[in-house]
C-alpha cells in the first residue's frame, strides 16, 4: 500500500494544528465530532467526502492525532498508508478514548513548548517594546479605590505593567491587589504589601510574556489603606474618570523573569463571572460558633441546612466563622429572615476580617430586615495579605424573642471588574502602539465636575447627613475632620465621587497614535468602556462606614457603656447616636455594646428647634481611615440582582393640603446585572393617589439616561415621570437598552429605598408602610404594564 | 458555642381536620404538593370524603403528596371533650404509623384541631399550627380547657390574615408576634379569551352582549352571605350568575322560581370558575366572615371587579378598599349601592381592577412557599431538645 496523499487545504489546516483524526469511510459515530476527520477518497486523505483539489504527500513531521477503524482490518489498512506510529482508536467507545488521545497531545506540545522555552531562554532575547506610556500628571484626579482599567488591546505578548503610586505607604498593612485579565482568565495577579509601595513606577512583571490569542486585556485593581494611611496611585490625566498612569510592555516569546509579588497561585486561573456565588460549605459551618443565641440548623427536604439563631428578648448574639481562603472573591453576601419577632427591633451586622487584622473588620453597619422579614447584605471583603478572611455576624434584638434565619452566607464575585456600560464613552479606540499616549493636555480639559449631589441641591439634607466632603472619593483615607454619625438605617452619603463619565467634548483627547494598528476582530462588540477609561468599582466611600473605626476610643468605663462613640463621631460627651455600636478592642475580635432601648425613630429632618445629633468635634484618637468600603444592598431576589451601595434622603416633602407628598431620593452606586450608575437621584411621589417617579434634567440633578425621555418641560427645565396608572406610554420613552436598564433598577431597588428613607426621615411605622406600598404599586404597576 | 448538626425535615404530616371542601383544604392540599416538589415527603390525611377533592385541588402535572384516609374531622355534633378525644386517638395511630419529622397542622377554624394538636404536643413533635379563619369574639371555650396541654408556645404559628393571627392568638394565649402572616397566593390568570368568555356565557344565559353580568362564587351558606343574593337581584334588576353549593341551595332554587324575571342563575359547581371571572363585570362577595378569601383573589387575578362586604375582605387590611368595592355595610342595601356605584365608574373600576391584578401578581407561590417554608424551619427549631425556651415577656406577665 502506497502512502495517502493529503488535499492541500487539509494539509494547511493540518499545520496550523489544527487536531485531526483518520477514520476509514464506513466508520460511523463521528458525525458531529468537535475535531476534525480526515477520509481516504482515492488514496487521498480529505475532509470531506466530495472534495477535490491539489493533493500533496503527507510531509514528514505532520501526523494526524490518530486514526479511527471499527475493525483491526480496516485500522490495519489505514495503517499502512499512515505515517508509523499514529495511535489506533476504537469506532466503538471513541469519546474517551480520543480524550485521552488529545489529553496526551496536549502534554506531548506542552512538553516541547517547555523544550523550545529552554532553548530560547538560552538565546539572547530581545529588549521589551512599550506599549503604553502614560505618564502620571500631578495633582490629578484620585483614581477609586477599586478599578478597572481596560488596557484597550490584547493581551497577547505583556511582559511587564507598572502603575504609579503617588503618595506612598506609610503602613505595611496597605495593600494593592491588581489582576491582568483577558479572555475571562486571570493572566497575572500581583499583591503588593504596603512596605513596597514606594512613590514612583511600581513594575509588575509576568513570568513569560501572555499568550497570543487572549483577547482584549484589563487591569482590576483594588487598593485597601490600612487605617491612617493616604497611599494613593496616580492618575494619567486631569480629568475625573481619567486612566491610570500605566506603563505596559511587550516582549518576545524568550523573555522569561522571576517576577516579584507575583501571585503564583491566581495565575491562569479563570476569572469569576460577575455574580457568581459560593455558599460556605458544611465544613465552615461545622466549625462555626454562636454566643448570646441558641443555634440550630434545619433542612427540609432536599434544601441544604439553614441557621436559625433564637434571640431572646434584649439579646446580643454572634456568629462566629472560621478563616477562609477568599479566593477571588471580593463580597460576602448574607441572606437572612426574620422568622420571628420584631422587624424593627432585630439588627444584623456583617463583619469580615482578614486573619491578619480580626480587630479591624470591615461591616456593613447595622442592618434591619424589609417589610416582609427578608436582609440581604453584600459586604466588600477587606483584603488580607494571606487572602484568608474571616466572616462574623452581629445581631441584636431589642424586642421579643426572634428568630432569625440564615439563609445564606456565600462568598461572591461582585461588582468588582463589571464593565461599566458608559454610553458617553466614544467607540473603543485603536490600541495603542509604542508611542506614548499623549497626555491629557491640561488646557483643553473642563474643570472635573463632581456628579454627585452638590450640597445647593433643592432639598435641605437630612439633619443626620452632614453636607459631603467636596473633594473626590479617596480610596480610603477619611478626611479627618469629617464629622459623622452612625446612623445605620440611612447611612451617611459617602463624598461625592467624581462622575466617571468621560467628558463628552470632542477637545477631550483620546488615547491615540499615529501608528495605532487596527484592533484584529473589529466586528466583534468589544467592551462598552473606552480603552484608557478607567471603569470605576462602585467606589469605596471610605469615611461612610457608620459603625465601626480601626481605632476606636477607649471603652467608657463603668456600667453598661451601651452607646459608644465613633471616630469621626460625636464626643462622649455629647448626647448618644441612636444605636449601640460595635467597638473594635485591641485583643479581642469585637464587642457588641448594649442596647439599652428599643430603637427609636431615626431622627427627624432638621426643624427648628430640633437639635439633631451633629457631632461636634472629630474625635482625638481616630486620626482617619474608617473601614474603606461602604457595603451593597441588595434589592431582591438574587444575590446577582440590583443593588445600591448607599441612599441618601434629600427630602421628605408634604404639602400643605396633604394631596402631595414626595421623597427626593439621592442613590449612589446602583448596580443591576445591565449597568452601573453612579448617580441616580429620583423623587417617589404620590400625587392624590397618584404614584410615581420623578426624574429632571436640570443642576443638581446627575446626568443619568443615555438620551432624554420625553419632552415635557415645566418652569424648571425638563421632566420625565412614570405614573402607575399609565406606565406604559411614559416607559416607551425610554430610548435606549440602558436606561430601561436604569428605569428597572430603581424599580426593583424602590421599596427598599423607601423603607430606609422613611426610616431617615423618621416616619411613623404606618407611613412607612405607606411610602414602601407605593414603591410596590409603581413597580406592579409596571410589571402589569407588559413592559420588557 | 459550637454549632450542633443539622436537624433534616423529610417527612412532614398534613393531618386536615376539616369535614367539608373549602380555601381552606385547597390551599392546603396545593401547599402539600408543592412541598412535595421541595423534596418533603408529604401525608396529606384527611376524611376519606375530602380526598378525590384533595386529589384534583393539587397543582396539575406535579407528583401529589401520600393521601391518607383518617377520621380527623371536627364533629360539631358531639361534646368537644369527645370530638378532641377521637381526634387524638385518630392523631395517635397517625404518628405512629408514619412517624413524620414534623406535622403541619392546618386549621379552618381555631378549635378544629384541639385533638391533634394534643397529639402531637404530647410527643413534643415539632409542628406548624396554619390558621384560615377565626371569627371575633370570646375565643371557643374549649380551647381554654386544653391550652395546658397544647404546649402552644412549643410550636410555630402562621395566619392568612392579619385579623386572623390577632384572634388566634388571643384564643391560644400567644404574643400577637408569635404568630406569623402570610398572604394567601393568587392564582396565575390574565384576561386572555376575555371577549370569547363573555360571548359564550351570555349566549349560554340569554343575555344581550352588553348586559352586565354579575356572578357569586363560593359556599352557597350564611357565612358566604348566599342568602342575600335574591334580594340583590331585586335591588339591581340584573341578573346574577350562582357557582357554588350549599345548604341554602333548595332556598335559592325556590326563588330563582319564583322570579319571573329570572335573574337569580343558579350554575352549580363549576369546575374551572375562570371564564365566568372574564366575562363577568363584577364578583359579588357578600361573606359574613372571610379569612383571607381564594375567591377575592382568582377574581383579581382574571381582572374582574368585586364588590364586597366589609367583612369579606377585612384580611386585606388597609388595601381593602384600593382593590374593591366595598359596600357601607353587609346587607343587600348596601351591597346593590356598592355594585351600581362600580358599574357607574368604568373608569374608576378600571383602575381597582388594575391594582387588584397587581395584588395578586405579587402574591405567588414561590413567595408563600418560602414563608412556609421558613415557617417550617422554625417549627424544627422551636421544637428542638436544643432549643433553650423562649421568654416572652408580654405573655409572663
Amino acid at each position: 500500500m502506497t502512502a495517502f496523499l493529503i488535499g492541500a487545504a487539509e494539509l494547511a489546516a493540518l499545520a496550523a494544528g489544527t487536531p485531526m483524526i483518520v477514520a476509514t469511510p464506513g466508520t460511523e459515530g463521528l458525525a458531529g465530532l468537535p475535531i476534525t476527520v480526515l477520509r481516504p477518497v482515492e488514496g487521498v486523505l480529505r475532509q470531506g467526502d466530495s472534495a477535490t483539489g491539489p493533493a500533496v504527500p503527507l510531509p514528514q513531521g505532520l501526523r494526524p492525532l490518530a486514526l479511527v477503524a471499527p475493525d483491526a482490518a480496516g485500522a490495519a489498512a489505514l495503517a499502512a498508508g499512515l505515517p508509523h506510529g499514529v495511535p489506533t482508536l476504537p469506532a466503538n467507545g471513541l469519546l474517551p478514548a480520543l480524550v485521552a488521545r488529545l489529553v496526551a497531545a496536549l502534554a506531548e506540545a506542552e512538553a516541547q513548548r517547555g523544550a523550545l522555552h529552554r532553548r530560547i531562554a538560552a538565546q539572547p532575547v530581545a529588549a521589551p517594546r512599550r506599549v503604553i506610556d502614560l505618564p502620571p500628571v500631578p495633582n490629578g484626579p484620585v483614581p477609586p479605590a477599586r478599578a478597572m482599567q481596560p488596557l484597550g488591546r490584547d493581551a497577547a505578548g505583556i511582559s511587564s505593567l507598572a502603575l504609579h503610586v503617588a503618595t506612598p505607604a506609610k503602613e505595611a498593612a496597605s495593600l494593592l491587589r491588581v489582576r491582568l485579565v483577558a479572555g475571562g482568565r486571570i493572566l497575572g495577579g500581583w499583591s503588593i504589601a504596603g512596605r513596597d509601595l514606594a512613590a514612583g513606577w511600581l513594575a509588575l512583571d509576568l513570568p513569560e510574556p501572555a499568550p497570543a490569542g487572549t483577547g482584549e486585556a484589563h487591569l482590576e485593581i483594588a487598593l485597601d489603606a490600612a487605617a491612617g494611611d493616604g497611599v494613593r496611585i496616580s492618575s494619567g490625566g486631569p480629568d475625573a474618570g481619567a486612566p491610570l498612569a500605566l506603563r505596559v510592555e511587550t516582549a518576545e516569546p524568550g523573555h522569561l523573569r522571576a517576577p516579584r509579588h507575583f501571585d503564583w497561585a491566581a495565575r491562569d486561573l479563570p476569572a469569576l463571572a460577575p455574580g457568581l456565588v459560593l455558599p460556605l460549605p458544611e465544613g465552615a459551618w461545622a466549625a462555626a460558633s454562636v454566643q448570646g443565641a441558641t443555634a440550630e440548623r434545619v433542612a427540609v427536604g432536599n434544601e441544604a441546612p439553614r441557621l436559625l439563631l433564637a434571640l431572646p428578648a434584649g439579646a446580643e448574639a454572634r456568629l462566629s466563622l472560621p478563616p477562609m481562603p477568599a479566593g477571588l472573591a471580593d463580597l460576602a453576601l448574607l441572606e437572612a429572615a426574620l422568622r420571628l419577632g420584631d422587624r424593627a427591633q432585630v439588627e444584623v451586622a456583617l463583619l469580615a476580617a482578614g486573619v491578619e487584622a480580626p480587630d479591624h473588620p470591615r461591616h456593613s453597619g447595622w442592618r434591619r430586615v424589609d417589610a416582609e422579614g427578608g436582609l440581604r447584605v453584600a459586604l466588600p471583603l477587606p483584603a488580607a495579605p494571606s487572602g484568608s478572611i474571616a466572616l462574623r455576624l452581629a445581631i441584636r434584638n431589642a424586642g421579643p424573642a426572634a428568630s432569625l434565619e440564615i439563609g445564606r452566607l456565600a462568598l461572591a464575585t461582585g461588582a468588582a471588574g463589571v464593565p461599566r456600560r458608559d454610553p458617553a464613552a466614544p467607540a473603543p479606540q485603536p490600541p495603542a502602539a509604542p508611542a506614548a499616549m499623549p497626555p491629557a493636555a491640561p488646557a483643553a480639559m473642563p474643570p472635573a465636575a463632581p456628579a454627585a449631589m452638590p450640597p445647593a441641591a433643592p432639598a435641605a439634607p437630612t439633619a443626620t447627613v452632614p453636607a459631603a466632603p467636596t473633594q473626590a472619593a479617596a480610596p480610603a483615607p477619611a478626611p479627618a475632620g469629617t464629622p459623622r454619625v452612625a446612623l445605620p438605617a440611612a447611612p451617611v452619603s459617602p463624598p461625592p465621587a467624581p462622575e466617571a463619565k468621560p467628558t463628552p467634548a470632542p477637545e477631550a483627547p483620546r488615547p491615540s497614535a499615529p501608528e495605532a494598528k487596527p484592533t484584529p476582530t473589529p466586528e466583534a462588540p468589544r467592551p462598552a468602556t473606552a480603552p484608557i477609561r478607567i471603569a470605576t468599582i462602585p467606589p469605596a466611600p471610605a469615611p461612610a462606614s457608620p459603625l465601626l473605626a480601626p481605632t476606636a476610643p477607649p471603652l467608657p468605663s463603668g456600667p453598661a457603656p451601651s452607646r459608644v462613640m465613633l471616630p469621626g463621631s460625636a464626643a462622649p460627651a455629647t448626647p448618644p447616636p441612636p444605636f449601640g455600636m460595635l467597638v473594635p478592642a485591641r485583643g479581642s475580635a469585637f464587642r457588641v455594646a448594649a442596647p439599652q432601648a428599643p430603637l427609636p425613630a431615626a431622627p427627624a429632618p432638621a426643624a427648628p428647634g430640633i437639635a439633631a445629633p451633629v457631632p461636634v468635634a472629630p474625635p482625638v484618637a481616630a486620626p482617619t481611615a474608617a473601614p474603606p468600603s461602604a457595603p451593597l444592598a441588595f434589592a431582591q431576589d438574587t444575590p446577582t440582582a440590583t443593588a445600591y451601595r448607599d441612599l441618601k434622603l434629600n427630602q421628605h416633602l408634604v404639602n400643605k393640603e396633604g394631596t402631595y407628598q414626595h421623597l427626593d431620593l439621592a442613590i449612589t452606586g446602583l448596580v443591576a446585572p445591565a449597568g452601573l450608575w453612579r448617580q441616580v437621584r429620583t423623587k417617589l411621589f404620590d400625587r392624590r393617589g397618584t404614584v410615581g417617579l420623578e426624574f429632571r434634567s436640570m443642576k443638581g440633578w446627575p446626568q443619568m439616561f443615555d438620551r432624554w425621555p420625553g419632552t415635557q418641560v415645566d418652569n424648571f427645565g425638563p421632566l420625565w415621570r412614570l405614573e402607575h396608572p399609565a406606565p406604559f406610554d411614559a416607559l416607551a420613552m425610554l430610548a435606549t437598552p440602558h436606561d430601561r436598564a436604569l428605569i428597572a433598577a430603581v424599580l426593583e431597588v424602590l421599596p427598599g429605598l423607601a423603607t430606609r428613607a422613611a426610616g431617615t426621615a423618621g416616619l411613623t411605622a404606618e407611613q412607612e408602610e405607606a411610602w414602601v406600598g407605593r414603591a410596590r404599586k409603581l413597580a406592579a404597576a409596571v410589571t402589569e404594564s407588559g413592559w420588557r | 458555642m459550637a454549632l450542633t448538626p443539622p436537624r433534616h425535615v423529610r417527612r412532614l404530616l398534613v393531618p386536615l381536620p376539616s369535614t367539608r371542601f373549602g380555601g381552606t383544604e385547597r390551599h392546603t392540599a396545593e401547599l402539600a404538593a408543592r412541598l412535595g416538589q421541595h423534596g418533603v415527603a408529604v401525608t396529606l390525611a384527611a376524611e376519606p370524603a375530602l380526598l378525590p377533592l384533595l386529589a384534583a385541588a393539587m397543582p396539575p402535572g406535579q407528583p401529589a403528596p401520600r393521601l391518607l384516609p383518617a377520621r380527623l374531622g371536627w364533629d360539631d355534633a358531639v361534646p368537644p371533650a369527645v370530638a378532641i378525644a377521637r381526634q387524638r386517638a385518630g392523631t395517635e395511630a397517625l404518628l405512629v404509623a408514619e412517624s413524620p419529622d414534623l406535622v403541619l397542622l392546618p386549621l379552618p377554624w381555631p378549635d378544629a384541631g384541639l385533638g391533634v394538636m394534643r397529639a402531637v404536643a404530647g410527643r413534643g413533635l415539632p409542628r406548624l399550627v396554619a390558621l384560615h379563619l377565626a371569627a371575633e369574639g370570646p375565643p371557643p371555650p374549649a380551647i381554654a380547657t386544653e391550652l395546658p396541654a397544647l404546649d402552644a408556645e412549643g410550636a410555630a404559628w402562621a395566619a392568612v390574615s392579619a385579623p386572623v393571627a390577632r384572634r388566634a392568638a388571643a384564643a391560644f394565649g400567644l404574643a400577637p408576634s408569635r404568630i406569623t402572616v402570610i398572604d394567601n397566593p393568587a392564582p396565575r390568570a390574565g384576561t386572555e379569551g376575555r371577549d370569547a368568555a363573555r360571548a359564550a356565557l351570555r349566549t349560554r344565559l340569554g343575555l344581550r352582549d352588553d348586559q352586565p353580568l354579575l356572578i357569586f362564587v363560593g359556599r352557597l351558606e350564611e357565612a358566604k352571605g348566599a342568602d342575600l343574593l335574591p334580594a340583590l337581584t331585586d335591588r339591581l334588576n340584573l341578573p346574577i350568575a350562582v357557582l357554588g353549593d350549599g345548604l341554602l341551595l333548595g332556598h335559592l332554587e325556590a326563588e330563582a322560581r319564583g322570579d319571573p324575571r329570572g335573574l337569580l342563575r343558579l350554575m352549580g359547581q363549576v369546575a374551572d370558575p375562570g371564564p365566568w371571572y372574564r366575562a363577568a363585570d363584577a364578583l359579588i362577595l357578600p361573606s359574613r366572615l372571610e379569612g383571607a378569601p381564594l375567591v377575592f383573589l382568582e377574581a383579581a387575578a382574571h381582572h374582574c371587579p368585586v364588590v364586597a362586604s366589609p367583612a369579606a375582605l377585612e384580611g386585606l387590611g388597609p388595601d381593602a378598599p384600593r382593590l374593591a368595592r366595598l359596600a357601607a355595610a353587609g346587607d343587600a342595601a348596601a351591597l346593590a349601592d356598592a355594585a351600581r356605584a362600580l358599574l357607574a365608574d368604568p373608569a374608576g373600576t378600571a383602575a381597582m381592577v388594575a391594582r387588584a391584578a397587581a395584588e395578586a401578581a405579587r402574591r405567588s407561590w414561590p413567595r408563600a412557599l418560602g414563608a412556609w417554608l421558613g415557617q417550617l424551619r422554625l417549627a424544627a427549631a422551636l421544637a428542638s431538645p436544643h432549643h433553650a425556651p423562649l421568654a416572652f415577656p408580654e405573655t409572663a406577665a
